[in-house]
């Protein structure tokens, strides 16, 4: 019976890794810290499996224990370098609220249709502003280094990337409506 | 009056190298001067993981994550080995689909999963080897890594020189030091018994002179008491001796001033640090400055007004090394403890000066130009060689020789050690400040300084690996950190020293507290590397173990004084219940 939990478990692990990483990843700029900070919610959450109350989405219960460990993290961060910055709890909690829009019943419990959606967004997205995405987050490109190749200013490439991640979420947000519509 | 290095631990920089992991991305993004949106943060994160998954980034990721959470939970390799990689889809298969089913329907749903052909590509108990030599597992949670950094980086383990002479004695070990310390209080009680015979008899000359005599055999008395961490005993004889000093605490009526006041102010600011008084520590600690440098002043009045022959500026100078330069040392390590570092660095920087005026005069008694603003290991490279490195003993003819040649200033292995010790001081105190490569630098600096090994009972030896691991570790590279420890453990054993005078003199091996903190710092970072559970375990045990004898140090104290006792010991004790959890 254990084995089985520790089989279902690793289950879980495989399906919720992405979305809870997306989440940890938008709150920590580290990807090794959110490495550690995904590793040790679903260590809890392993503990804890016990208490999960399945009339609940998994995704949202799992982005609990999350949010308390990120907020845990930025507290230690804080004490430990006064002059970091740190996300607020306030801050952290509306990202989570945020990927809870992202992830709502009956759509989304495991956020491939919110990646599949963001895959086929990005294919919408206009010449300029898919360049600097994919410049950024695909190539791993500073915007002092997008700017460099395009020339352009930093600020002109920050605000590019601004107004693409705000169409990518409209994109997004609409087709997991349609497709919650359809269901 | 000799100073060992008081090694605690002190930083953590920014972006740490982790294995082969990927380079980091930038971290310009997201502006954050503008106002906040969760909504803009959100994407970013989605988009960096969309993208980390399209590069392939996430598997070996993800993989790794479930060998550590079936790891940390007692599930084997194979379980973790057997999961699916994101590019396999559950085929609408959710986790929660799973868990609602009944116990039939679950197992074979897995079943089916895990006897996907991709589900076994790192096939069983390899998984976690694979893992190891890929050399991406990191063995330690965010929250215990933390904690080690604390460690490593801000934290001390043994936070005052006292501490580094204590020993943890037992059965006849113990019985022997206990009567050596009777054997010293017996002298001092006959001492003490002849002043006041002395002064009943109405001797006062000899009587005051008989009263100097008891300050010297005192610290006989004190010093292996807290040496047995026997911390109150200490402390009562220490400011005994003190009261004895005044006028009104000794038989003669009369102010006993003696030189031994500031090597006591030292070895009471030292003993009240350990015990957690660090205002009391810091009382002591500027009245012994302020005595030695009174002093120092008062011998070259007297020595110019009885010896016209004396060179003021070279006497003056070495008199400022030998005895000021120790007690800013200990100013500037309190202050590190306080968490004071501007003021630390202040201490720190006082004693440089005396280290620099001993160089630069060195250099100007030799015709020497130094950039204004050299570095001290520049200015110690322009001195001439036999400065730089002296030998142990000249003859009397040969020291006349240099004090004509370089105007009073005669070469010595103690000068030059100093400066070593100086740069490894220097180089605590970058890492205290967050600053690991100025930490690393300071020391490689040090290895210009050629100070003998039969010179240096400040063990730098032992204590310059020590601090290079710390650094290592600091920057979590392990292996690293784990070459420099077994470095320091190979000069941990006793040794034989040349004193000044040429005297060979035996040194015991490092005692229990730093040795404490090397072992201490192995177990950590073997845990961190989790090359196997057997390791992480004997890992975790090494810190257990140390926090217990960091704990026997205290037991002689009142309950209020262990805690303050152990309050330098935090970010190690926090470990230690981070890693038992």
């Amino acid at each position: 019976m254990e084995k089985t939990r520790e089989a279902l478990f690793g289950v879980l692990v495989h399906e919720h890794d992405l979305g809870l990483r997306a989440f940890v990843r938008a709150c920590t700029q580290n990807a090794a810290e959110a490495d550690d900070l995904v590793q040790e919610t679903f260590i809890t959450a392993w503990r804890r499996l016990d208490e999960y109350d399945r009339a609940r989405p998994f995704a949202g219960w799992l982005r609990g224990i999350a949010r308390h460990n990120v907020n845990a993290y930025f507290r230690e961060r804080a004490a430990l370098r006064q002059h970091e910055h740190v996300l607020s709890p306030e801050a952290v909690a509306a990202i989570a609220d945020e990927f809870e829009r992202l992830n709502r019943p009956p759509r989304g419990e495991v956020y491939r249709d919110c990646f599949a959606a963001l895959r086929e967004c990005l294919e919408t997205l206009g010449g300029a502003e898919r360049e600097v995405v994919h410049r950024a987050y695909r190539d791993n490109q500073a915007c002092r280094a997008i700017a460099g190749d395009l020339g352009q200013t930093v600020e002109a490439v920050k605000k590019r990337l601004q107004r693409a991640r705000a169409a990518l979420r409209d994109c997004i947000l609409s087709k997991l409506e349609m497709e919650a519509v359809d269901v | 009056m000799s100073e060992r290095p008081e090694h605690q631990g002190p930083e953590l920089g920014g972006p740490v190298p982790r294995g082969t992991l990927p380079p980091e991305p930038p971290h310009d993004l997201l502006d954050q001067e503008q106002p906040f949106d969760a909504g803009q943060w959100a994407m970013h994160g989605l988009l960096r993981t969309h993208f980390d998954a399209e590069r392939g980034d996430l598997d070996a990721r993800a993989r790794q994550i479930l060998v550590r959470v079936q790891a940390a939970t007692g599930a084997g390799a194979s379980d973790a080995a057997g999961a699916p990689a994101h590019g396999d889809s559950a085929a609408g298969t959710t986790a929660s689909r799973l868990l609602a089913a009944g116990p039939a329907a679950r197992a074979s749903r897995i079943l089916a999963l895990l006897r996907r052909p991709r589900a076994w590509l790192f096939g069983s108990g390899l998984a976690a080897a694979g893992l190891v030599a890929a050399g991406v597992v990191i063995g330690l949670r965010f929250s215990e890594r933390e904690a080690l950094a604390r460690v490593v980086t801000g934290a001390v383990l043994n936070p005052t020189p006292v501490l580094l002479d204590v020993e943890l004695l037992e059965g006849d070990a113990l019985r022997e030091r206990e009567e050596t310390i009777a054997a010293a209080q017996q002298q001092l009680a006959e001492l003490r018994a002849e002043v006041e015979r002395l002064a009943r008899e109405g001797r006062a000359e000899e009587a005051k002179a008989a009263a100097h005599r008891v300050l010297l055999p005192w610290k006989d008395v004190y010093r292996p008491l807290y040496g047995l961490a026997r911390w109150d005993e200490a402390l009562a004889e220490m400011r005994a001796e003190l009261a004895y000093m005044r006028p009104g605490g000794n038989p003669t009526g009369e102010l006993l001033d003696s030189d031994w006041l500031s090597v006591l102010l030292l070895d009471l600011g030292g003993t009240l640090e350990a015990m957690g008084d660090y205002a009391g520590a810091r009382e002591a600690y500027l009245a012994s400055i302020d005595d030695r440098k009174q002093r120092a002043e008062r011998g070259l009045a007297d020595r110019c007004a009885t010896e016209p022959h004396v060179y003021p500026v070279a006497w003056r100078v070495c008199t400022y090394v030998n005895c000021v330069m120790p007690a800013y040392w200990r100013m500037s390590y309190l202050c590190v403890v306080e968490g004071n570092l501007v003021e630390a660095r202040q201490h720190h920087a006082a004693a440089e000066q005396c280290l620099r005026d001993y160089f630069g005069g060195v250099c100007q008694a030799a015709g020497v130009s130094v950039a204004p603003g050299a570095s001290l290991v520049k200015i110690y490279e322009a001195s001439p060689p036999e400065f730089r490195t002296p030998i142990s003993e000249y003859t009397p003819a040969q020291v006349q020789a240099f004090e004509q040649a370089y105007n009073g200033f005669v070469p010595s292995s103690v000068f030059v050690t100093k400066l070593r010790e100086h740069l490894y001081r220097e180089a605590r105190l970058r890492r205290v400040e967050h600053n690991l490569a100025g930490a690393r630098q300071a020391l490689s600096e040090a290895t210009r300084v050629l100070c003998s090994p039969r010179h240096d009972e400040s063990r730098l030896d032992f204590y310059e690996p020590l601090e290079l691991a710390r650094i290592a570790i600091a920057e979590r590279d392990y292996e690293t950190g784990l070459r420099h420890l077994a470095q320091a453990e190979r000069h941990a054993g006793p040794i034989r020293l040349t004193d000044p005078g040429g005297n060979d003199v035996s040194h015991g091996p490092i005692a229990v507290v730093p040795l404490s903190e090397l072992q201490s710092l192995k177990g950590a970072a073997l845990a961190a590397l989790n090359r196997s559970p057997a390791e992480r375990e004997r890992g975790r045990r090494a810190v257990e173990d140390t926090i217990a004898r960091v704990a026997r140090l205290g037991e002689s104290l009142s309950t209020r004084e262990q805690t303050e006792f152990r309050r330098p010991w935090a970010a190690w004790l926090d470990l230690a219940d981070r890693m038992r959890q």
